[in-house]
Parts: C-alpha cells; sequence; structure tokens
C-alpha cells in the first residue's frame, strides 16, 4: 500500500507539471508572436530611406550586442536592395545589466546625431565592437571615432554625457519595454514584431509578403 | 539493485527524511524549468524573458543543443531522475540510491558551471531559466555533499565503535 502511495505521489506529480505547462505555455507563444509595436515612429527616430515607404522596419538593438552586429549587415543589405520601397528606423535598447558600455555607446551615437552622423557612428560602433565592447576606455574611444567622423570633439564629449542624449536613450528603452522588446535584436515590420529570421533570404521573404499585402 | 545489507539499512536510518523531501522539491522546480525551455524549443517559441535579457540569444545558441538534442532535454531527464532516485529511496531506504544521487548531482553540479561560464565568457548574455536551474544543481549538490559527510562521520563513528 505504501508503495503504490510513493510512486503515485511521484507520477501524479511528474504528469501533472507536464500537462500544466502545456496547458501554459501556448497562450507564452501567442502573446509574444502578437506583440505590437506600442511606441509610434515619430520624428524623433533616426530613420534611412523613404519616410514614406510602405514597409517600416524598427529595430531595437543594443551596440555591445554580438547578435545585433551579425544582423547589421543583413538589415545594411536590405536598405540597398529596398531602396526606397523602405524605412528603417533604429532604436536603443540597450542591455545594461550584461553590457557594461551598452549605454555609453547609444549615447554616443546620439552625440553624434546633435552633428547629423548619427548612422555612421551606429556603423563605426557595430564594425568594431570587439574593440570597445570590453575596454574601460570605451569613452575614449568612441571620442577617436568621433573625431574621425570630423565632429567637434569637445562638444560631442560634452553631448555625449548631457542628460538630453541620456533621456532620448532611456525613451526609446521605455518604448521598448511597452512594446514587449524581450532580447536584442528585435524587429517590428509595420509594427508588428516578427521573429528574428534565420537568414537574409527569410528576412526577405518577409519584407516581399509586406510589400504584397499593402500593394 | 536493491542494496538492503543490514548495514546500509543502518545507516539508510541516517538520511533525515526532510532531506529526499527537499530534493523532491528542488527536482521538481528543475523539472518545471527546463520543460518550459523544451516546450518552448520544440513549438519554436520565444522565451518570456524576466530579470535578466538575453535569454533568447543563449537559448538560439548553438551551445543550447548538443548532437541534436536540446540541452533541457537533457535537463528534464537529470531532474526527473533526482526525482525517481529521491521517491525510490522513500520507497525501498536502499541507500544505493543516495549514493547514484551523489553521483549524479555531482555531474550536475560540474555542467553547471560549464554552462552559467559560457553564458558569462562566450555568449556575455544570460537566460534566467538557465541561471536558475544551475542555482537549483548547485544546491541539490551541496545537500548531497551534507549527506555524504553525514554518512562518512557516521560511518566512521560506527567503525570506533566496533573496534
Amino acid at each position: 500500500m505504501k508503495h503504490i502511495l510513493i510512486w503515485g505521489v511521484a507520477g501524479v506529480l511528474l504528469a501533472g507539471g507536464v500537462v500544466g505547462l502545456l496547458l501554459l505555455a501556448p497562450p507564452s507563444k501567442n502573446s509574444n508572436s502578437s506583440a505590437y509595436l506600442a511606441a509610434a515612429v515619430s520624428s524623433a527616430d533616426h530613420a534611412k530611406g523613404n519616410r514614406d515607404a510602405k514597409i517600416v522596419l524598427v529595430e531595437y538593438g543594443d551596440f555591445q550586442c554580438p547578435a545585433c552586429a551579425l544582423y547589421e549587415p543583413v538589415v545594411e543589405q536590405l536598405e540597398e536592395d529596398y531602396g526606397d520601397r523602405m524605412t528603417f528606423i533604429y532604436r536603443h535598447f540597450p542591455l545594461r545589466n550584461v553590457h557594461a558600455q551598452a549605454d555609453l555607446a547609444a549615447q554616443a551615437s546620439e552625440a553624434a546625431a546633435l552633428q547629423g552622423r548619427f548612422w555612421e557612428m551606429h556603423d563605426l560602433l557595430y564594425q568594431n565592437q570587439n574593440e570597445w565592447a570590453k575596454n574601460d576606455k570605451a569613452e575614449e574611444i568612441f571620442v577617436g571615432y568621433a573625431v574621425s567622423l570630423g565632429l567637434d570633439k569637445e562638444r560631442f564629449s560634452q553631448d555625449m554625457n548631457s542628460d538630453a542624449v541620456k533621456t532620448k536613450v532611456e525613451n526609446d528603452f521605455q518604448g521598448g519595454v511597452k512594446s514587449g522588446v524581450n532580447g536584442t535584436p528585435n524587429f517590428y515590420l509595420n509594427g508588428k514584431k516578427i521573429e528574428n529570421p534565420g537568414s537574409y533570404d527569410e528576412f526577405k521573404q518577409l519584407l516581399n509578403q509586406e510589400l504584397e499585402r499593402n500593394s | 539493485m536493491m542494496n538492503s545489507n543490514n548495514s546500509s539499512i543502518r545507516s539508510s536510518r541516517e538520511i533525515p527524511r526532510r532531506i529526499v523531501l527537499i530534493f523532491i522539491g528542488l527536482g521538481f522546480l528543475g523539472f518545471l524549468d527546463s520543460l518550459y525551455l523544451t516546450i518552448e524549443h520544440y513549438l519554436g517559441a520565444e522565451v518570456v524573458c524576466t530579470i535578466v535579457e538575453g535569454c533568447n540569444e543563449v537559448l538560439q545558441s548553438k551551445y543550447a543543443i548538443i548532437f541534436g538534442i536540446p540541452l533541457s532535454l537533457v535537463g528534464v531527464g537529470y531532474y526527473t531522475a533526482v526525482i525517481l532516485l529521491s521517491f525510490a529511496f522513500l520507497d525501498t531506504k536502499a541507500i544505493f540510491f543516495m549514493r547514484a544521487m551523489g553521483i549524479l548531482t555531482s555531474f550536475g553540479f560540474l555542467f553547471s558551471i560549464v554552462f552559467v561560464s559560457l553564458q558569462q565568457f562566450v555568449l556575455h548574455a544570460y537566460c534566467i531559466y538557465c541561471l536558475g536551474s544551475a542555482l537549483i544543481s548547485t544546491i541539490l549538490f551541496l545537500f548531497s555533499a551534507i549527506l555524504y559527510m553525514r554518512y562518512i562521520r557516521l560511518k566512521s563513528r560506527s567503525t570506533n565503535d566496533q573496534a
């Protein structure tokens, strides 16, 4: 009798766990795949391409995230291939807990933006991620990039640590939290969150479907 | 399989039942944790990330799958074994099951060190479910170690008594 009781409890525990989780798991999938961009695209956003295009691709990225650096050339290729048919928006989602320099890098890009060179800084940060990501002197390196882009060095250094720039990064981040960003990079195609495509061709397929739907 | 000679029975009495119940509780938590990741893996869903960011980076990395099997599924097997060994011990009181538990949780602890190091030094991203599992494995190992030391102490005392 005791044997039956003991193994009965074991069976109920394991089977109950499996059934319970199977019942609970699907909703988490649905809620994720139907996440929408909560913060609407505005003139405050950094945009590339045609603002009136039928495809609006928003990326929430972290300059220190290796996966974002991997997606960077993919996105660049998309910009080239789709040209006027697409707008690409980049927003900050610095993963502060794990990436010590993520905030500062985002601020560096915003400081460059104040001198009209956001995208140049964006590209430099991703291309040279290994150089500064684990470096205590990341700030000096960023100033170096600014100088190489021909920016006003003094102004850049001041802007990088200014409250206005920090607020801009924080606003992006909070918008991301509201939109259900749960890692980086996260992409939103015409306002709807998409699973990160595994390849360039998969990405292209998604954009083509979206173009067809809107034509 | 069952080791039920007198000395085993005597020493098995020295294993407090509450420690075995702790094994079951922790094992069940770990079981749920890894089962959740396994289900999400096969459903192809993104995992709900909380507290630390980057769990999808970790779970979609090449280290998350070995020989075609997701690590989370290995975790399910591991925690199922912890639970079954605990119940087998409660049922038979055979010390053999707790010895097996000691070996099993030592491996669990070693692998946890490897996995946390991979997250920290290679991926630079963390997954709360993986960290949770590593924590559970560590506590399981600590309780196994406590049991083992207790066992050694009792054993040496009983040999002294006999001498």
